[in-house]
Protein backbone atom coordinates (compact mmCIF):
# COMPACT_ATOMS: atom_id res chain seq x y z
CA UNK A 1 0.00 0.00 0.00
CA UNK A 2 2.79 2.18 0.92
CA UNK A 3 4.85 1.75 -2.88
CA UNK A 4 1.30 2.47 -4.12
CA UNK A 5 0.79 5.72 -2.49
CA UNK A 6 4.77 6.34 -3.38
CA UNK A 7 3.82 5.80 -7.07
CA UNK A 8 0.64 8.21 -7.26
CA UNK A 9 2.20 10.47 -5.04
CA UNK A 10 4.99 10.90 -7.54
CA UNK A 11 2.89 11.08 -10.22
CA UNK A 12 2.26 14.27 -12.09
CA UNK A 13 -1.53 13.64 -12.83
CA UNK A 14 -3.19 15.72 -10.18
CA UNK A 15 -6.77 13.92 -11.60
CA UNK A 16 -5.51 10.41 -11.00
CA UNK A 17 -4.64 11.28 -7.58
CA UNK A 18 -8.02 12.94 -7.12
CA UNK A 19 -9.56 9.43 -8.79
CA UNK A 20 -7.58 7.51 -5.97
CA UNK A 21 -9.16 9.26 -3.29
CA UNK A 22 -12.22 8.74 -4.49
CA UNK A 23 -11.81 5.00 -4.49
CA UNK A 24 -10.02 4.98 -1.52
CA UNK A 25 -11.96 7.81 0.45
CA UNK A 26 -15.16 5.57 -0.15
CA UNK A 27 -13.89 2.31 0.31
CA UNK A 28 -12.90 3.51 3.84
CA UNK A 29 -15.89 4.91 4.38
CA UNK A 30 -17.42 1.95 3.61
CA UNK A 31 -15.29 0.04 5.63
CA UNK A 32 -15.59 1.79 8.50
CA UNK A 33 -19.19 1.70 8.86
CA UNK A 34 -19.39 -1.90 8.11
CA UNK A 35 -17.41 -1.98 11.30
CA UNK A 36 -19.94 0.11 13.21
CA UNK A 37 -23.01 -1.81 11.57
CA UNK A 38 -21.50 -5.25 12.87
CA UNK A 39 -20.55 -3.40 16.03
CA UNK A 40 -24.45 -2.56 16.28
CA UNK A 41 -25.94 -6.00 15.00
CA UNK A 42 -23.26 -8.35 17.49
CA UNK A 43 -24.33 -6.11 20.55
CA UNK A 44 -25.58 -8.15 23.06
CA UNK A 45 -29.41 -7.02 23.20
CA UNK A 46 -29.35 -7.91 27.11
CA UNK A 47 -29.75 -5.12 29.62
CA UNK A 48 -32.19 -2.83 27.44
CA UNK A 49 -32.85 0.23 28.27
CA UNK B 1 -11.03 67.70 7.02
CA UNK B 2 -10.05 65.11 4.84
CA UNK B 3 -9.68 62.64 7.72
CA UNK B 4 -13.23 64.14 9.32
CA UNK B 5 -14.82 62.01 6.27
CA UNK B 6 -12.10 59.33 5.90
CA UNK B 7 -15.29 56.95 5.98
CA UNK B 8 -16.43 58.06 2.62
CA UNK B 9 -13.42 58.34 1.21
CA UNK B 10 -12.47 54.57 1.85
CA UNK B 11 -15.87 53.70 0.18
CA UNK B 12 -15.38 51.52 -2.45
CA UNK B 13 -17.76 49.41 -4.52
CA UNK B 14 -16.07 46.96 -3.79
CA UNK B 15 -16.86 46.70 -0.32
CA UNK B 16 -20.65 48.02 -0.98
CA UNK B 17 -21.16 44.62 -3.15
CA UNK B 18 -19.83 43.03 -0.15
CA UNK B 19 -22.03 45.10 2.12
CA UNK B 20 -25.18 44.04 0.50
CA UNK B 21 -24.04 39.93 0.16
CA UNK B 22 -23.95 40.29 3.99
CA UNK B 23 -27.28 41.94 3.75
CA UNK B 24 -28.65 39.31 1.53
CA UNK B 25 -27.45 36.25 4.05
CA UNK B 26 -29.24 38.06 6.82
CA UNK B 27 -32.67 38.74 4.41
CA UNK B 28 -32.14 34.81 3.78
CA UNK B 29 -32.10 34.01 7.40
CA UNK B 30 -34.57 35.92 8.30
CA UNK B 31 -37.27 35.89 5.60
CA UNK B 32 -36.65 33.13 4.58
CA UNK B 33 -35.52 30.89 7.49
CA UNK B 34 -32.63 29.25 5.53
CA UNK B 35 -29.99 28.63 9.01
CA UNK B 36 -30.86 31.94 10.63
CA UNK B 37 -27.59 31.19 13.43
CA UNK B 38 -25.52 30.92 10.83
CA UNK B 39 -25.93 33.17 7.86
CA UNK B 40 -27.62 36.11 9.71
CA UNK B 41 -24.06 36.04 11.66
CA UNK B 42 -22.06 35.52 8.46
CA UNK B 43 -23.86 38.00 6.82
CA UNK B 44 -23.27 40.70 9.64
CA UNK B 45 -19.81 39.83 10.15
CA UNK B 46 -19.22 40.08 6.19
CA UNK B 47 -20.84 43.61 6.92
CA UNK B 48 -18.47 44.86 9.67
CA UNK B 49 -15.21 43.66 7.99
CA UNK B 50 -16.43 45.79 4.53
CA UNK B 51 -16.70 48.54 6.28
CA UNK B 52 -14.43 51.68 5.83
CA UNK B 53 -11.15 50.91 7.32
CA UNK B 54 -12.53 47.99 8.72
CA UNK B 55 -11.54 48.41 12.66
CA UNK B 56 -12.97 45.34 13.40
CA UNK B 57 -10.51 43.38 11.64
CA UNK B 58 -7.59 46.14 12.68
CA UNK B 59 -7.25 49.53 13.05
CA UNK B 60 -3.28 51.40 13.27
CA UNK B 61 -2.02 47.76 13.45
CA UNK B 62 -3.72 46.76 16.70
CA UNK B 63 -5.73 43.84 16.23
CA UNK B 64 -9.75 44.05 16.03
CA UNK B 65 -11.93 42.26 18.04
CA UNK B 66 -12.93 39.67 14.68
CA UNK B 67 -8.82 39.03 14.10
CA UNK B 68 -8.48 38.31 17.39
CA UNK B 69 -11.61 35.64 17.39
CA UNK B 70 -10.50 34.09 13.84
CA UNK B 71 -6.33 33.69 15.10
CA UNK B 72 -7.86 31.91 17.93
CA UNK B 73 -11.08 30.18 16.87
CA UNK B 74 -10.70 29.66 13.29
CA UNK B 75 -6.91 28.93 11.97
CA UNK B 76 -6.96 26.98 15.25
CA UNK B 77 -9.78 25.25 14.43
CA UNK B 78 -11.27 25.32 17.62
CA UNK B 79 -14.29 26.90 16.91
CA UNK B 80 -15.34 23.71 14.94
CA UNK B 81 -14.37 21.64 17.40
CA UNK B 82 -16.57 22.72 19.66
CA UNK B 83 -19.55 23.04 17.57
CA UNK B 84 -18.81 19.24 16.94
CA UNK B 85 -19.16 18.82 21.00
CA UNK B 86 -22.39 20.55 20.71
CA UNK B 87 -23.93 18.69 17.91
CA UNK B 88 -22.55 15.29 19.08
CA UNK B 89 -24.49 16.44 22.66
CA UNK B 90 -27.85 16.73 20.10
CA UNK B 91 -27.16 13.60 18.18
CA UNK B 92 -29.44 10.51 18.63
CA UNK B 93 -28.43 7.88 17.04
CA UNK B 94 -31.15 5.70 18.45
CA UNK B 95 -32.93 5.26 15.21
CA UNK B 96 -29.52 4.53 13.27
CA UNK B 97 -28.92 1.37 15.98
CA UNK B 98 -32.95 0.53 15.10
CA UNK B 99 -32.10 0.23 11.29
CA UNK B 100 -28.18 -0.23 11.25
CA UNK B 101 -28.44 -1.54 7.55
CA UNK B 102 -29.26 2.29 6.67
CA UNK B 103 -25.64 3.60 7.41
CA UNK B 104 -24.55 2.72 4.84
CA UNK B 105 -26.62 5.28 2.38
CA UNK B 106 -24.61 6.85 5.06
CA UNK B 107 -21.67 5.76 2.97
CA UNK B 108 -22.63 6.04 0.15
CA UNK B 109 -23.88 9.72 0.23
CA UNK B 110 -20.60 11.05 0.74
CA UNK B 111 -19.71 10.25 -3.03
CA UNK B 112 -20.45 13.56 -3.66
CA UNK B 113 -17.09 14.75 -1.69
CA UNK B 114 -15.18 12.76 -3.97
CA UNK B 115 -16.99 13.39 -7.41
CA UNK B 116 -16.43 17.13 -6.88
CA UNK B 117 -12.75 16.88 -5.84
CA UNK B 118 -12.44 15.24 -9.30
CA UNK B 119 -14.44 17.88 -10.85
CA UNK B 120 -12.61 20.29 -9.15
CA UNK B 121 -9.15 19.34 -10.31
CA UNK B 122 -10.24 18.85 -13.37
CA UNK B 123 -11.53 22.27 -14.22
CA UNK B 124 -8.44 23.75 -12.36
CA UNK B 125 -6.05 22.25 -15.13
CA UNK B 126 -8.29 23.25 -18.25
CA UNK B 127 -9.81 27.01 -16.85
CA UNK B 128 -7.00 29.71 -16.40
CA UNK B 129 -8.93 31.35 -13.78
CA UNK B 130 -9.26 28.70 -11.88
CA UNK B 131 -5.93 26.98 -11.93
CA UNK B 132 -5.84 26.77 -8.16
CA UNK B 133 -8.30 24.47 -8.21
CA UNK B 134 -5.65 21.97 -10.01
CA UNK B 135 -3.59 21.78 -6.34
CA UNK B 136 -5.53 18.86 -4.60
CA UNK B 137 -5.88 20.33 -1.16
CA UNK B 138 -7.78 23.33 -3.05
CA UNK B 139 -10.18 20.77 -4.99
CA UNK B 140 -10.46 18.76 -1.37
CA UNK B 141 -11.81 21.93 0.29
CA UNK B 142 -14.44 22.37 -2.07
CA UNK B 143 -15.30 18.90 -2.65
CA UNK B 144 -15.93 18.68 1.50
CA UNK B 145 -18.85 20.77 0.61
CA UNK B 146 -20.42 17.87 -0.28
CA UNK B 147 -20.07 16.36 3.49
CA UNK B 148 -23.05 18.70 4.27
CA UNK B 149 -21.75 19.49 7.46
CA UNK B 150 -20.66 23.07 8.30
CA UNK B 151 -18.29 22.23 10.82
CA UNK B 152 -16.26 19.47 8.43
CA UNK B 153 -16.02 22.09 5.83
CA UNK B 154 -14.83 24.81 7.71
CA UNK B 155 -12.51 22.19 9.25
CA UNK B 156 -10.97 20.83 6.12
CA UNK B 157 -11.05 24.18 4.26
CA UNK B 158 -9.08 26.19 7.50
CA UNK B 159 -6.68 23.36 6.89
CA UNK B 160 -6.22 22.91 3.59
CA UNK B 161 -7.54 26.42 1.42
CA UNK B 162 -8.02 29.44 4.18
CA UNK B 163 -8.25 31.56 1.26
CA UNK B 164 -11.40 30.03 0.22
CA UNK B 165 -12.78 29.52 3.79
CA UNK B 166 -15.55 32.35 3.19
CA UNK B 167 -17.01 31.27 0.01
CA UNK B 168 -16.63 27.86 1.31
CA UNK B 169 -18.85 27.75 4.92
CA UNK B 170 -21.27 29.81 2.93
CA UNK B 171 -21.75 27.43 0.30
CA UNK B 172 -21.90 24.31 2.81
CA UNK B 173 -24.17 26.02 5.18
CA UNK B 174 -26.78 27.67 2.20
CA UNK B 175 -26.74 24.52 0.42
CA UNK B 176 -27.88 22.50 3.48
CA UNK B 177 -30.52 24.90 4.20
CA UNK B 178 -31.45 24.49 0.69
CA UNK B 179 -31.63 20.99 0.88
CA UNK B 180 -35.37 20.99 0.20
CA UNK B 181 -35.13 22.82 -3.07
CA UNK B 182 -31.81 20.44 -4.36
CA UNK B 183 -32.68 17.38 -3.85
CA UNK B 184 -36.39 16.76 -5.04
CA UNK B 185 -35.41 17.42 -8.83
CA UNK B 186 -32.35 15.45 -8.70
CA UNK B 187 -34.37 12.54 -7.23
CA UNK B 188 -37.72 13.05 -9.82
CA UNK B 189 -35.02 12.73 -12.49
CA UNK B 190 -33.23 9.30 -11.20
CA UNK B 191 -36.54 7.38 -9.63
CA UNK B 192 -39.73 6.35 -11.44
CA UNK B 193 -42.92 7.03 -9.80
CA UNK B 194 -43.41 3.41 -9.17
CA UNK B 195 -40.02 3.36 -7.27
CA UNK B 196 -40.89 6.10 -5.13
CA UNK B 197 -44.19 4.71 -4.19
CA UNK B 198 -42.15 1.83 -3.07
CA UNK B 199 -43.17 0.71 0.18
CA UNK B 200 -40.60 -0.51 2.82
CA UNK B 201 -41.10 -2.45 5.81
CA UNK B 202 -41.91 -1.73 9.02
CA UNK B 203 -39.11 -0.90 11.50
CA UNK B 204 -39.56 -2.70 15.07
CA UNK B 205 -39.58 -0.33 17.74
CA UNK B 206 -36.92 -2.65 20.00
CA UNK B 207 -35.54 -0.45 22.75
CA UNK B 208 -31.67 0.07 22.16
CA UNK B 209 -29.32 -1.23 25.06
CA UNK B 210 -27.95 1.35 27.33
CA UNK B 211 -24.33 -0.43 26.98
CA UNK B 212 -24.88 0.25 22.95
CA UNK B 213 -25.46 3.96 23.52
CA UNK B 214 -22.63 4.35 25.57
CA UNK B 215 -20.13 2.22 24.25
CA UNK B 216 -20.50 3.36 20.59
CA UNK B 217 -18.90 6.75 21.13
CA UNK B 218 -15.97 5.14 22.56
CA UNK B 219 -16.06 2.28 19.90
CA UNK B 220 -16.46 5.01 16.77
CA UNK B 221 -13.40 6.99 18.18
CA UNK B 222 -11.24 4.67 18.43
CA UNK B 223 -11.62 2.68 15.40
CA UNK B 224 -11.32 6.35 13.53
CA UNK B 225 -8.31 7.33 15.85
CA UNK B 226 -6.54 3.97 14.34
CA UNK B 227 -7.62 4.07 10.79
CA UNK B 228 -6.94 7.77 10.21
CA UNK B 229 -5.67 9.58 13.32
CA UNK B 230 -5.72 13.07 11.64
CA UNK B 231 -9.30 12.85 12.11
CA UNK B 232 -9.47 12.41 15.58
CA UNK B 233 -10.30 16.29 16.57
CA UNK B 234 -13.43 16.19 14.63
CA UNK B 235 -14.63 12.28 15.53
CA UNK B 236 -13.36 12.85 18.87
CA UNK B 237 -15.38 15.66 19.82
CA UNK B 238 -18.56 14.70 18.30
CA UNK B 239 -18.48 11.76 20.35
CA UNK B 240 -17.13 13.13 23.53
CA UNK B 241 -20.36 15.24 23.25
CA UNK B 242 -22.98 12.27 22.22
CA UNK B 243 -20.72 10.44 25.55
CA UNK B 244 -21.70 12.54 27.83
CA UNK B 245 -25.50 13.05 26.12
CA UNK B 246 -25.67 8.94 26.53
CA UNK B 247 -23.90 8.17 29.78
CA UNK B 248 -26.46 9.26 31.98
CA UNK B 249 -25.02 10.59 34.10
CA UNK B 250 -24.00 13.96 33.34
CA UNK B 251 -27.31 15.72 32.30
CA UNK B 252 -26.56 19.39 33.01
CA UNK B 253 -23.31 18.90 30.92
CA UNK B 254 -25.22 17.68 28.34
CA UNK B 255 -28.05 20.44 28.35
CA UNK B 256 -24.75 22.84 28.69
CA UNK B 257 -23.31 21.12 25.57
CA UNK B 258 -26.69 21.31 23.44
CA UNK B 259 -27.70 24.78 24.72
CA UNK B 260 -24.71 27.05 25.31
CA UNK B 261 -21.84 25.88 24.09
CA UNK B 262 -23.70 25.33 20.62
CA UNK B 263 -25.12 28.72 21.06
CA UNK B 264 -22.14 30.83 22.16
CA UNK B 265 -20.24 29.34 19.63
CA UNK B 266 -22.25 29.29 16.85
CA UNK B 267 -22.44 33.13 18.03
CA UNK B 268 -18.77 33.52 17.28
CA UNK B 269 -18.13 31.10 14.62
CA UNK B 270 -20.73 33.03 11.96
CA UNK B 271 -19.23 36.09 12.72
CA UNK B 272 -15.75 35.36 12.76
CA UNK B 273 -16.37 33.30 9.19
CA UNK B 274 -18.18 36.18 8.03
CA UNK B 275 -14.96 38.07 8.81
CA UNK B 276 -13.18 36.73 6.11
CA UNK B 277 -15.48 37.84 3.50
CA UNK B 278 -13.52 40.62 2.41
CA UNK B 279 -13.98 41.91 -1.43
CA UNK B 280 -10.54 41.05 -2.24
CA UNK B 281 -11.27 37.37 -1.36
CA UNK B 282 -14.98 37.04 -2.07
CA UNK B 283 -15.63 38.98 -5.21
CA UNK B 284 -13.59 37.00 -7.87
CA UNK B 285 -14.67 34.19 -10.50
CA UNK B 286 -13.39 31.58 -8.36
CA UNK B 287 -15.83 32.26 -5.61
CA UNK B 288 -19.18 31.88 -7.79
CA UNK B 289 -17.45 28.48 -9.09
CA UNK B 290 -17.19 27.49 -5.43
CA UNK B 291 -20.93 27.98 -5.49
CA UNK B 292 -21.58 26.65 -8.22
CA UNK B 293 -19.20 23.52 -7.20
CA UNK B 294 -21.29 23.34 -4.04
CA UNK B 295 -24.60 22.58 -5.21
CA UNK B 296 -22.92 19.90 -7.76
CA UNK B 297 -21.28 17.88 -4.78
CA UNK B 298 -24.84 17.77 -3.41
CA UNK B 299 -26.53 16.50 -6.48
CA UNK B 300 -24.04 14.21 -6.68
CA UNK B 301 -24.44 13.10 -3.25
CA UNK B 302 -28.06 12.91 -3.72
CA UNK B 303 -27.50 10.86 -6.90
CA UNK B 304 -24.95 8.59 -5.04
CA UNK B 305 -27.21 6.94 -2.29
CA UNK B 306 -30.24 6.66 -4.85
CA UNK B 307 -27.98 4.82 -7.08
CA UNK B 308 -26.30 2.86 -3.69
CA UNK B 309 -29.87 1.71 -3.07
CA UNK B 310 -30.94 0.58 -6.95
CA UNK B 311 -28.14 -1.43 -6.73
CA UNK B 312 -29.38 -3.24 -3.09
CA UNK B 313 -32.37 -4.17 -4.27
CA UNK B 314 -30.75 -6.04 -7.27
CA UNK B 315 -29.63 -8.41 -4.06
CA UNK B 316 -32.39 -7.85 -1.76
CA UNK B 317 -35.64 -10.00 -1.19
CA UNK B 318 -37.27 -6.81 0.68
CA UNK B 319 -36.46 -3.75 -1.59
CA UNK B 320 -36.00 -0.46 -0.49
CA UNK B 321 -37.45 2.52 -1.41
CA UNK B 322 -34.61 4.38 -3.53
CA UNK B 323 -35.28 7.56 -2.37
CA UNK B 324 -33.89 6.55 1.31
CA UNK B 325 -30.51 6.74 -0.20
CA UNK B 326 -31.03 10.24 -0.97
CA UNK B 327 -31.45 10.73 2.91
CA UNK B 328 -28.13 9.57 3.36
CA UNK B 329 -26.77 13.01 3.43
CA UNK B 330 -25.59 14.84 6.80
CA UNK B 331 -28.14 17.60 6.62
CA UNK B 332 -30.33 16.28 9.32
CA UNK B 333 -33.53 16.39 9.77
CA UNK B 334 -34.14 18.10 6.65
CA UNK B 335 -33.12 15.29 4.17
CA UNK B 336 -35.31 13.27 5.79
CA UNK B 337 -38.49 15.54 5.92
CA UNK B 338 -38.39 15.87 2.04
CA UNK B 339 -37.99 12.03 1.84
CA UNK B 340 -41.05 11.56 3.05
CA UNK B 341 -42.79 14.69 1.56
CA UNK B 342 -42.06 12.67 -1.63
CA UNK B 343 -43.01 9.39 -0.97
CA UNK B 344 -46.55 10.96 0.53
CA UNK B 345 -47.02 12.74 -2.87
CA UNK B 346 -45.87 9.58 -4.56
CA UNK B 347 -48.87 7.78 -2.35
CA UNK B 348 -50.61 9.05 0.41
CA UNK B 349 -50.00 5.89 2.53
CA UNK B 350 -46.08 5.75 1.86
CA UNK B 351 -44.86 5.79 5.35
CA UNK B 352 -40.49 5.89 4.90
CA UNK B 353 -39.30 8.25 7.89
CA UNK B 354 -37.93 5.68 10.30
CA UNK B 355 -35.65 4.53 7.40
CA UNK B 356 -34.93 8.26 5.97
CA UNK B 357 -34.15 9.68 9.44
CA UNK B 358 -32.07 6.36 10.10
CA UNK B 359 -30.15 7.15 6.58
CA UNK B 360 -29.53 10.55 7.84
CA UNK B 361 -28.40 10.07 10.87
CA UNK B 362 -25.64 7.52 9.61
CA UNK B 363 -25.11 10.32 7.48
CA UNK B 364 -24.30 12.97 10.57
CA UNK B 365 -21.57 10.02 11.10
CA UNK B 366 -20.79 9.33 7.86
CA UNK B 367 -19.64 12.35 6.73
CA UNK B 368 -17.37 13.76 9.39
CA UNK B 369 -15.86 9.92 9.00
CA UNK B 370 -15.47 11.13 5.09
CA UNK B 371 -14.07 14.64 6.02
CA UNK B 372 -11.83 12.58 8.17
CA UNK B 373 -10.16 10.44 5.79
CA UNK B 374 -10.25 13.38 3.08
CA UNK B 375 -7.55 14.57 5.92
CA UNK B 376 -5.69 11.92 6.26
CA UNK B 377 -5.37 11.01 2.55
CA UNK B 378 -4.81 14.07 0.88
CA UNK B 379 -1.26 14.84 2.50
CA UNK B 380 0.05 11.50 1.41
CA UNK B 381 -0.93 11.87 -1.86
CA UNK B 382 0.81 15.75 -2.44
CA UNK B 383 4.20 17.30 -1.43
CA UNK B 384 3.70 19.85 1.15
Amino acid sequence: MNQLIEVIRQSDSTVGKAVFLMICGILFVFAVQVVFYLTIKLWPKKGKE
Amino acid sequence: MEDLFIGFTALNWQSVIMMLIGGVLIWLAIAKEYEPTLLLTIGFGTILVNLPMAAVWEYEGAPGFLKILFESGIETELFPVLIFIAVGAMCDFGPMFKNPVMMFFGAAAQFGIFATIILAVFLGQHVSFLSDFADLKVAASIGIIGAADGPTSIFVATRFAPKYLGPISVAAYSYMALVPLIQPPVIRAITSKKERQMKMAVVKDESVPKSLRICFPIVVTVIAGIVAPISVPLIGALMFGNLVRECGVLERLSLAAQHELANLVTLLLGITIGSSMTADRFLNPQTLVILAMGLVAFVFDTAGGIFFAKFLNLFLKNKINPMVGAAGISAFPMSSRVIQRMATEADPNNFVIMQAVSANVSGQLGSVIAGGIVLALVPLLVFF
